[in-house]
C-alpha cells in the first residue's frame, strides 16, 4: 500500500464519518427521549442549582446514576436512560470520591445541607469535601433546592415526608424536654418500649456505637448529645 | 516581531518549553488536589478557585494539553519537516498556532478557576478557548500539509502517517466532543450526551496523545538502535487498526449506565480488538530494538521513549481487560481508573513526550543537552513517581470497589484510604521535583549552557 498525503487524510476521514454515525449518531437518533415514570421538569431554582453544581464540578467526585449492583445511598432506583432526558450537559460522573446523588433528593433535611455546605465535616467528620460557604447564602440555597430535587417525583416523596416529621418535631421540642420525650417515647411501639434490652451493655458494644455516633450523630448532637454540635448554628 | 521571529524548527523548539513549563504547572495543580483527598483544608478553605471540582479539570486539561499536548506537537513540527526532506512551510505560522495554543491553555485554565466550566471530562473549556484549540489545530495541520506536500523525499515515513492521522482525528473529535455548535452547554442532551462526551473523552487521548507519541518513538527507537524499522506491513496494519478500533470505543466507560446494549458490545469487542493496533506497534519496535537495548541506555531520549512504550504495553495489556463488565464491577468509579488514566498520560505518552525532547532539542538548537545527570534524575523520578502511583492508587481503588461490592458505603469507605492518599500525595512530590528539574535543564539548555560537572 502506498502511503499518500491523500489517502492518509480521506481515507482517515471515511473512518471518521463512519464510526462517527455507528457509535455518535445512530445511539443518539434511536435512544428513548421519552421521560421515565419518576421524571419531571426542574424548577428555575432548581435548575440555577444545577448549574452551580456543573460550574464548580460536584461531577467530579459524584456519580448520578445507580448500578444494579449498588447498595448503598438510592440502590431502590437503578437508574433508566428516560431518567436524563432533561440533562444537558450529563453529570454521569465517573468517580465517587463521595456517594452517588441521583437519589439524594429527601435523605437530608435542608438545615443538614447548610451545615454540611458550609463545612462538610461539621455533620460528616470524616469527609473530604471542600467548604462551599464562599458561594455565599443564595447561592447555596440554590444547590440545595437541586439536590432535594434529585430522584425527581421520588424525590418529592421524601421530600414531603421530611417535612411532615420535621414540622412534628419542631412543636415537640418547643412543647418543652417533657413533652418532647414523650412524643419521642410514643413513636416507639408499646411492645418494645416494655421489652427489656436482650442484648446487654458491653464494653465492645459501646466502643462500637461510640465509633459510629462520631462518624454520622456528632456533629448535629454534639460529643455528649446535647444537641451542641459544629453543625447546630446551623439547624433548627 | 519576536515572537513570531522565523527561525529553523523555531516552532519546535518553543513547543517543547511550552510543554516544560506547563509539566511543572500541571503537575502542581495535580499536586495541590492530591492533598485535598488526604487533607482537604490543608491549604486553606473557602478560596474559590482552590476547590477540588475547579482544580482537577486545571489538572486534566493541563496536563493533556500543556504538557504531553504541546511536547508531541514539538515532536510533530520536527519530524513532518526532517521526514519529508523539506523546510517547514511556514515557522510564522507555526509560532501562531504555538501562541494560540499557549493562550488556549493560559485562558482555560483560568476560567476554570473562575468557574466557568462546561461540567464534561476533558471538555471543561468554555466555547472561546475551544474555538482556540480548534484553530490552532487548524494552523498545525495547515502547516504540515503544505510541508509535506513541497517534499523531497517522496516516500512518507509510518511517522508521518500518525501524525496526520493524528491531527485530523483531534480536530473533528474535539468539534464534535465539544458540541461547538452549541456554545452555551457545549453539549447534547441525556444519555447520548454522555456517549458523545465519552466518544470524546476516550478519543482525545486515545487519537490525539497515542498516535503522536507512537510517531515520535517510530523515529527515535531505529534512530538510536542503529537499526531500520522491522516491518512496514506491520506499519500499516498498526495504523490503520487504531483509526478504526480506538474512536469507537469509548462506550466502555459507560457500562454501568442506561445505554443501549449493543454500543456496549461495540465497545467491549473493540477494547479487546485494541490489542491489535498496540500489539502490531510494540512488536515492530520491539523486533527494531531486538538484541540493541544497550543503544537505548546510552541515549536520553531513546531511554525516555522506551520507558513509555514498556508504559504503553502495561496501559493497553490493563485496558481491554478493564472494559470487561466482570472486572468493571470492582474497578470502576474508583481510583483503580486514576491510576489507568496516569499510566496512559504520564507514563507512556507524557515520558514518550520528554523523550522526544530529549532527543530532538540538541537537534534542533546544535547545543547538547545542559545536564545529562539532571535529565537521568528526572527520568527516575518520573518512573518511580509513575510506578508508585500506579501501585498505591490500584491498591486503593481495589480497597474501594471491594468495599462498596460487599455493601460498605462510600463515606466509611474514606478512612481506608486516608493513608493511600497521604502516599499518593508524596509520591507527587517526584513527580514535581521532575518537572522542575526538567524545565531548568530545557532552559538552560536553549541557554546553550553546558553544567560545569559535565563541560570536560
Amino acid at each position: 500500500m502506498k502511503m499518500t498525503p491523500a489517502l492518509i487524510i480521506i481515507g482517515g476521514l471515511a473512518i471518521f464519518v463512519a464510526v462517527l454515525l455507528i457509535a455518535v449518531i445512530l445511539p443518539w437518533t434511536t435512544m428513548t427521549d421519552q421521560p421515565s415514570e419518576i421524571h419531571r421538569p426542574r424548577t428555575a431554582l432548581e435548575e440555577k442549582g444545577r448549574e452551580i453544581y456543573v460550574k464548580n464540578g460536584c461531577t467530579f467526585c459524584h456519580t448520578q446514576f445507580i448500578r444494579n449492583i449498588d447498595w448503598g445511598l438510592g440502590a431502590e432506583r437503578i437508574a433508566q436512560a428516560g431518567d436524563y432526558v432533561q440533562e444537558q450537559p450529563h453529570l454521569i460522573g465517573t468517580e465517587r470520591t463521595g456517594p452517588d446523588l441521583s437519589q439524594e433528593g429527601g435523605e437530608h433535611p435542608d438545615d443538614w445541607h447548610l451545615a454540611h455546605f458550609t463545612n462538610p465535616r461539621y455533620v460528616r467528620p470524616e469527609s473530604v469535601m471542600p467548604n462551599w460557604e464562599f458561594l455565599g447564602r443564595e447561592q447555596i440555597e440554590a444547590l440545595i433546592a437541586y439536590k432535594q430535587s434529585l430522584g425527581f417525583k421520588m424525590a418529592d416523596y421524601r421530600m414531603e415526608r421530611q417535612k411532615h416529621w420535621k414540622k412534628k418535631s419542631v412543636e415537640a421540642f418547643e412543647a418543652g424536654p417533657q413533652k418532647n420525650i414523650e412524643w419521642l417515647h410514643a413513636l416507639v411501639p408499646e411492645p418494645w418500649r416494655q421489652l427489656p434490652n436482650p442484648y446487654p451493655t458491653t464494653e465492645a458494644g459501646l466502643k462500637r456505637g461510640h465509633k459510629i455516633y462520631q462518624s454520622f450523630c456528632i456533629g448535629c448532637h454534639g460529643p455528649i448529645g446535647d444537641g451542641m454540635g459544629p453543625a447546630q448554628p446551623y439547624l433548627y | 516581531m519576536q515572537l513570531l521571529k522565523d527561525e529553523p524548527h523555531g516552532t519546535a523548539k518553543l513547543f517543547f518549553l511550552s510543554s516544560a513549563v506547563w509539566f511543572v504547572v500541571g503537575t502542581s495543580v495535580g499536586f495541590m488536589d492530591a492533598t485535598h483527598l488526604a487533607a482537604p483544608e490543608l491549604l486553606g478553605s473557602n478560596i474559590p478557585w482552590l476547590v477540588f471540582g475547579r482544580l482537577r479539570p486545571m489538572h486534566t486539561n493541563l496536563v493533556i494539553f500543556g504538557f504531553v499536548g504541546s511536547g508531541l506537537l514539538g515532536a510533530a513540527y520536527y519530524l513532518i519537516p526532517t521526514l519529508v526532506n523539506a523546510p517547514l512551510y511556514s515557522e510564522k505560522l507555526g509560532k501562531v498556532s504555538l501562541w494560540i495554543w499557549n493562550l488556549a491553555i493560559v485562558a482555560g485554565t483560568i476560567t476554570l478557576g473562575l468557574a466557568f466550566s462546561q461540567g464534561r471530562e476533558y471538555a471543561e473549556w468554555v466555547w472561546p478557548v475551544d474555538l482556540a484549540v480548534l484553530l490552532s489545530l487548524a494552523f498545525v495541520f495547515y502547516n504540515a500539509l503544505q510541508t509535506t506536500i513541497r517534499r523531497r523525499e517522496r516516500i512518507l515515513y509510518v511517522s508521518t502517517w500518525y501524525v496526520f492521522g493524528a491531527l485530523v482525528f483531534t480536530f473533528f473529535i474535539y468539534f464534535f466532543g465539544n458540541a461547538v455548535w452549541n456554545p452555551k452547554y457545549g453539549s447534547i442532551t441525556g444519555m447520548p450526551d454522555a456517549i458523545l462526551a465519552w466518544f470524546y473523552g476516550h478519543g482525545v487521548v486515545g487519537l490525539f496523545l497515542t498516535p503522536l507519541a507512537v510517531a515520535a518513538a517510530y523515529y527515535i527507537i531505529p534512530i538510536v538502535c542503529r537499526s531500520p524499522l522491522y516491518s512496514h506491513a506491520l506499519s500499516l496494519v498498526g495504523f490503520w487498526t487504531i483509526l478504526m478500533i480506538y474512536t469507537h470505543i469509548g462506550t466502555h466507560h459507560l457500562l454501568q449506565t442506561p445505554v443501549p446494549t449493543w454500543l456496549k458490545v461495540i465497545a467491549i469487542s473493540g477494547s479487546i480488538g485494541m490489542f491489535i493496533p498496540v500489539g502490531t506497534v510494540l512488536i515492530n519496535l520491539w523486533l527494531t530494538m531486538r538484541g540493541r537495548l544497550g543503544y537505548l541506555h546510552t541515549d536520553i531520549g531513546g531511554k525516555f521513549v522506551f520507558a513509555g512504550l514498556v508504559w504503553y504495553l502495561l496501559t493497553c495489556i490493563q485496558g481491554p481487560l478493564q472494559s470487561l463488565p466482570i472486572v468493571q464491577r470492582v474497578t470502576h468509579l474508583n481510583n483503580w481508573v486514576i491510576a489507568h488514566a496516569h499510566l496512559g498520560v504520564l507514563g507512556f505518552s507524557g515520558t514518550i513526550a520528554l523523550g522526544s525532547m530529549y532527543f530532538m532539542l540538541p537537534r534542533i538548537t546544535g547545543n547538547a543537552i545542559y545536564s545529562l545527570r539532571l535529565a537521568n534524575i528526572q527520568y527516575w523520578l518520573v518512573l518511580i513517581g509513575m510506578a508508585g502511583f500506579f501501585t498505591v492508587l490500584t491498591a486503593a481503588g481495589l480497597i474501594q470497589g471491594n468495599g462498596w461490592l460487599n455493601g460498605e458505603v462510600v463515606y466509611r469507605m474514606l478512612p481506608e484510604l486516608h493513608v493511600y492518599m497521604l502516599m499518593r500525595a508524596s509520591i507527587g512530590v517526584l513527580i514535581v521535583s521532575g518537572a522542575v528539574l526538567g524545565l531548568y535543564n530545557v532552559i538552560m539548555t536553549l541557554r546553550g549552557k553546558k553544567s560545569v560537572g559535565e563541560a570536560l
